[in-house]
C-alpha cells in the first residue's frame, strides 16, 4: 500500500511539474515573442492605445486699468460646426416642451428654429446645413462663429444630429472704444483654438498675457474610459499674467472724447490728448480722435488702428522752443530777465526769420520772448548756445529716439545731426521746425521740465499680476537728469508767463496755477507745407507739478484764426486735477514780466 | 573525518510517534530515532530514519471542505467588491463630468454677467445715462481760502441742457458701431465673407446695452424736455431730489 501511495504522489508530482514547465515554456515563448521580436514596437503600440495626452490651454491674461477696471478679457465662445454626411430625412429629438417624450421633426422646422436662435437667414442656413442638389455632403461646415454659451445650449436643444460645438477662447473688450488703439487687438492663432496679439499692447505683451500650455497624460482602457488607478501625469497650465496699465479709464474717456470733439470741430485729420504723471512718467491717458473698438478693429481705417500719438511725427512748432530755452538757461547763457530787442523780422547769416504776425520792435525779457513766442527773439536766445549743445539737449530730452511704451510702430521722429543742418535749419530747429517728433515726445519734454529736470521714461505698464495674485514689477524705468533743478524751476516760471500774459491765456484753469507752451507747426506733405499742427503742452499745478497734458490737432480745416486747442487742454487738465483731488494752488503767480519796463500790455 | 550532520528530528514530531513497521515489510532492525536535542557527534555515521507523511484523517478532510468554501466565498466577495468598486468609480466619473459641466456653465454665466457689468460701467455708458437724466458738465468750483476767510475763486454755474458746450454723450457705447466707420464697407465685407456672420455671438454684450437704451430711451422720448433742456420728471420719481433714484431690477427680470 505504501508503494501505491508513493506512486500516486510521484505521478501527481510529475504532472504538476510537467504542467508548470509547459506553462513556463508558454510564458517564455510569449516573452520571447514580445520582448525578443521587435519589443519597441509592441511596447509603443501598447502605450499608444492606452496613453492619452491632452493639452490644457492656459487662459490669456486680462488687461486692467489703474483702478482695476477690465479693459480686455478672454471668454469662452463656441463655433458651431455641422457634418452633412449620413444624415437621415427627419430628426428625432427630445421634445422641447419640457416633457420626457420624444418627437420627430422635419429638417425645415429644425433649420427654421436654428435660424431664429442664430438670427440668420433661413435660406443661407439651409445651404450650409443640407447638401445642395446632389452635391457631395461635406464633413465640416461652420454655421456660426463664436456664439455665447447660452446660444450654444439653445442650439444644442434643437437636436440637429452631427452638429457640434467647438470651444474656443475669444477676446472681449467690455469697455468698447476706451483705450482701443492702446490695447490693440488679437487675431486667431494658427490652430484656430485661441487668439494671439496682433497690435498694440496685446501684441507687445504677448509673452506676459499668453501663459504656458499645460499637459495632462493618462491611460485609458479599451472602452475609452480613464483607468482610475493609473498614474496621472499632469503639468498644469500656467495662465497668462494680467497686465496692469497706468491708464485711468475715466481720464482716458475724457481725453478721447475731448480729442474727438476737437477733431470734429475743425475737421482736422486727427487730434490727440496725452495725460502724463509728472513724478512717475506714467501715462494716464492717450486719447486719439479716431475710435478703435478692439472688438471690431476692421471698422477703423488702417492708419488709425495704432495710436497717432506715438506713430505720427510732425514738426512741433513753438512747443519745441521749450527745449532750446531750457538749454540756454541750463548752460547759464541766458537768464529769464535778460533783455532783448525783438524786431518782427531779422536776418541771421543771410537767413531772414520773421514772426507769424507783424509787430513793432519791443524791448523784451527772455521770458517775454517765450511767452509771446516770437521766432526772432527765440533765435537770439538760441544763438547763445552752439548747435552741437542744442542738439545734445534735444537728444537728451528724447527727441530722435522712438519712445517705447509697449506700443508697436512708435516713431522716432527725425532729428538730423547738427553737422548736416543747413544754414536755415540751424535756426528753424530753435523754434520747432526742421525736425519732427510725436505728441508723446512733447509730453516727455514737459514732464522732464516739470519734474526738476529729471526725465522718466514714459510708461503705460504699471505691473503684471501673476496667477497667485502677486504683482511683478515691470522693468525699471530709466531716469536721466537732463537739466539742473534750478533750470527746471525757471522753466516753470517761463511757462507760467505764457499762460499769464502770453500765447496761452485761454489755458487758465480756475484755482490752479498753470504753465505751458503753445505751438503752431507747419505740416508738410509731398506738396510742401500745406497745413498746420496746433498744440499746447501744459503743466499743473505749478506749485507742485503733478500732471502734464498735451493736446495736439493735426491739419485742421477752416479759418486758422479760430484754431485752438485751449478748451481741450483745460477740460482734460481740470478733469484730471479734479479726479485726483489735487488741492488748488495757494501760492501766488511767479510769472516773469514780458516787456522791459512798467508797461506790460502791448499790442501783438 | 566525516562531519555529516545528523538529521534533526524534533522530539515531539508526529513521526516519532508513528510505527514504522507494517506487516511483512517490517524491517528487522529498527534504528533508534535520534532526538534533535540529543544530537551528538558520533564516530560512525548514523542513518536517520525516513517516514511517510501522515494520512489525511477525517478532521483534515473537514478542514479541506471548510477551506474551499472559504476560498470560494472570498473569491465571490472579491468579485462583488470589484464590481461595486468599478460601478462606484464609473459613477464618480459621471459625477465629475457633470460637476465639470456645471462649473463651466457657472463660470460662463459669471463671465457673461461680469462682462455686462463692465460694459454698463464703462465711462461712456455712465455718461450717456447721466445725460439721459439731464445731468450736465459742472462749472468751475468755488474756492475759499480758509486762512484768510475769503472766496478766492467764485463758483461758476453749470450751463443747463443742450447749451452746455461739454457734451459727454459722444463716444459709442460698447457694442455700438463706432463713429467714422464706413458702414457700407462693413456691409460689403460681410457679403464677401463665406462664414455667415451671426450677431448672436455678441448678443450678451449688446443685450444689456440695448435693454438699457430701451429702458431709458422711451423715457426720454415720452418725457417732455423743459425749457432749460432738462427732461421733466414727476414728483414721485424725484422723491424730493433732482434726478430719479436708480431703480433696482430683480434678478428674474
Amino acid at each position: 500500500m505504501s508503494s501505491t501511495v508513493a506512486d500516486t504522489a510521484k505521478k501527481r508530482m510529475r504532472f504538476v511539474l510537467l504542467l508548470s514547465i509547459l506553462l513556463l515554456v508558454i510564458i517564455a515563448g510569449r516573452l520571447f515573442w514580445v520582448q525578443g521580436i521587435n519589443p519597441a514596437a509592441a511596447a509603443k503600440e501598447a502605450a499608444d492605445t492606452r496613453n492619452r495626452v491632452e493639452t490644457i490651454a492656459p487662459t490669456r491674461g486680462s488687461i486692467l486699468d489703474k483702478n482695476g477696471n477690465v479693459l480686455a478679457v478672454s471668454v469662452d465662445r463656441y463655433d458651431l460646426v455641422v457634418d452633412q454626411r449620413d444624415q437621415k430625412d427627419t430628426i428625432r429629438r427630445k421634445a422641447r416642451d419640457g416633457s420626457n417624450s420624444r418627437e420627430r421633426i422635419s429638417w425645415e422646422q429644425a433649420i427654421k428654429e436654428l435660424a431664429e436662435v442664430l438670427d440668420q437667414d433661413v435660406d443661407e442656413l439651409t445651404k450650409a446645413i443640407r447638401p445642395q442638389d446632389g452635391a457631395k455632403p461635406k464633413g465640416y461646415v461652420m454655421i456660426a462663429k463664436s456664439v455665447t454659451p447660452e446660444v450654444r445650449n439653445e442650439v444644442m436643444e434643437i437636436g440637429i444630429p452631427r452638429l457640434n460645438s467647438v470651444l474656443r477662447s475669444e477676446r472681449q473688450y467690455p469697455q468698447g472704444v476706451i483705450a482701443g488703439p492702446l490695447l490693440g487687438f488679437v487675431r486667431n492663432s494658427e490652430d484656430q483654438k485661441g487668439v494671439v496679439g496682433a497690435e498694440g499692447l496685446e501684441l507687445s505683451q504677448e509673452d506676459h498675457l499668453a501663459g504656458t500650455a499645460g499637459k495632462r497624460k493618462f491611460e485609458v482602457s479599451a472602452d475609452g474610459v480613464r483607468i482610475p488607478t493609473t498614474e496621472l501625469e499632469e503639468t498644469p497650465a500656467v495662465n497668462g499674467q494680467d497686465v496692469l496699465l497706468s491708464i485711468d479709464n475715466d481720464i482716458q474717456y475724457v481725453a478721447q472724447r475731448a480729442a474727438e470733439a476737437k477733431q470734429k470741430q475743425f475737421n482736422a485729420e486727427w487730434a490727440t490728448v496725452i495725460v502724463q504723471e509728472v513724478k512717475t512718467g506714467k501715462l494716464l491717458a492717450i486719447g486719439d480722435s479716431a475710435e478703435l473698438d478692439p472688438n471690431n478693429p476692421g471698422a477703423t481705417e488702417p492708419e488709425f488702428r495704432r495710436s497717432v500719438s506715438i506713430t505720427r511725427a510732425f514738426e512741433p512748432g513753438s512747443t519745441g522752443k521749450a527745449a532750446i530755452f531750457a538749454a540756454a538757461i541750463d548752460q547759464g547763457k541766458v537768464k529769464p530777465l535778460d533783455e532783448f530787442k525783438v524786431p518782427n523780422k531779422k536776418t541771421f547769416t543771410k537767413e531772414t526769420i520773421n514772426d507769424s504776425l507783424p509787430h513793432a520792435t519791443y524791448d523784451m525779457t527772455a521770458a517775454g520772448i517765450f511767452a509771446r513766442s516770437y521766432n526772432t527773439g527765440t533765435v537770439m536766445v538760441g544763438n547763445q548756445v552752439s548747435k552741437q549743445t542744442r542738439y545734445d539737449y534735444m537728444r537728451a530730452f528724447g527727441l530722435g529716439t522712438p519712445i517705447d511704451v509697449g506700443l508697436n510702430g512708435a516713431s522716432a521722429g527725425q532729428l538730423a545731426a547738427p553737422e548736416t543742418w543747413d544754414r536755415r535749419q540751424q535756426y528753424t530747429t530753435m523754434f520747432g521746425q526742421g525736425y519732427s517728433q510725436t505728441a508723446l515726445h512733447t509730453a516727455s519734454i514737459f514732464q522732464t521740465l516739470a519734474n526738476g529736470g529729471v526725465r522718466i521714461q514714459p510708461s503705460l505698464i504699471d505691473g503684471y499680476r501673476n496667477e497667485d495674485g502677486s504683482i511683478s514689477e515691470p522693468a525699471e524705468r530709466k531716469e536721466t537728469r537732463v537739466v539742473k533743478e534750478s533750470t527746471s524751476s525757471e522753466m516753470l516760471k517761463l511757462m507760467e508767463s505764457v499762460v499769464e500774459s502770453g500765447t496761452g491765456t485761454k489755458m487758465k484753469i480756475p484755482g490752479y496755477r498753470v504753465g505751458g507752451k503753445s505751438g503752431t507747426g507747419q505740416a508738410a506733405s509731398a506738396k510742401g507745407y500745406d497745413g498746420y499742427t496746433y498744440s499746447f503742452a501744459g503743466v499743473a499745478p505749478l506749485d507742485d507739478p503733478q500732471y502734464v497734458v498735451v493736446a495736439t490737432m493735426y491739419r485742421p480745416q477752416g479759418n486758422w484764426r479760430n484754431f485752438t486747442v485751449a478748451d481741450t487742454f483745460t477740460e482734460v487738465m481740470s478733469h484730471t486735477l479734479n479726479t485726483y483731488n489735487v488741492p488748488p494752488s495757494t501760492s501766488d503767480s511767479e510769472a516773469y514780466d514780458v516787456f522791459v519796463g512798467e508797461e506790460q500790455k502791448k499790442p501783438w | 573525518m566525516s562531519q555529516r550532520a545528523q538529521r534533526r528530528v524534533q522530539k515531539n514530531a508526529a513521526m516519532t510517534a508513528q510505527p514504522v513497521v507494517d506487516g511483512s515489510a517490517a524491517r528487522a532492525v529498527r534504528p533508534e530515532p535520534v532526538s534533535a536535542s540529543d544530537l551528538k557527534f558520533a564516530d560512525t555515521p548514523q542513518r536517520v530514519t525516513l517516514s511517510l507523511v501522515p494520512r489525511i484523517n477525517e478532521t483534515n478532510k473537514r478542514s479541506m471542505v471548510v477551506t474551499s468554501v472559504v476560498m470560494v466565498m472570498l473569491f465571490v466577495a472579491v468579485i462583488v467588491a470589484l464590481v461595486l468598486m468599478n460601478t462606484s468609480v464609473a459613477q464618480r466619473q459621471y459625477d465629475i463630468v457633470s460637476l465639470r459641466n456645471q462649473e463651466r456653465a457657472l463660470s460662463q454665466e459669471n463671465q457673461a454677467l461680469l462682462k455686462d457689468a463692465q460694459s454698463l460701467s464703462a465711462p461712456q455708458a455712465l455718461a450717456r445715462k447721466a445725460s439721459d437724466l439731464g445731468l450736465v458738465a459742472p462749472g468751475a468750483p468755488g474756492l475759499i481760502d480758509l486762512s484768510e476767510g475769503k472766496i478766492t475763486q467764485p463758483a461758476e454755474e453749470a450751463v443747463k441742457g443742450d447749451k452746455n458746450a461739454t457734451n459727454y454723450d459722444t463716444l459709442p457705447l460698447p457694442g455700438e458701431i463706432i463713429n467714422g466707420s464706413k458702414k457700407a464697407k462693413a456691409a460689403e465685407e460681410k457679403a464677401k465673407s463665406t462664414t455667415p456672420e451671426t450677431t448672436v455671438g455678441k448678443q450678451t454684450s449688446e443685450k444689456p446695452e440695448k435693454a438699457a437704451a430701451a429702458e431709458t430711451k422711451p423715457e426720454t422720448v415720452e418725457r417732455k424736455v423743459g425749457d432749460d433742456g432738462r427732461p421733466v420728471f414727476t414728483e414721485g420719481e424725484l422723491n424730493g431730489g433732482t434726478i430719479p433714484a436708480p431703480t433696482m431690477k430683480s434678478p428674474t427680470d
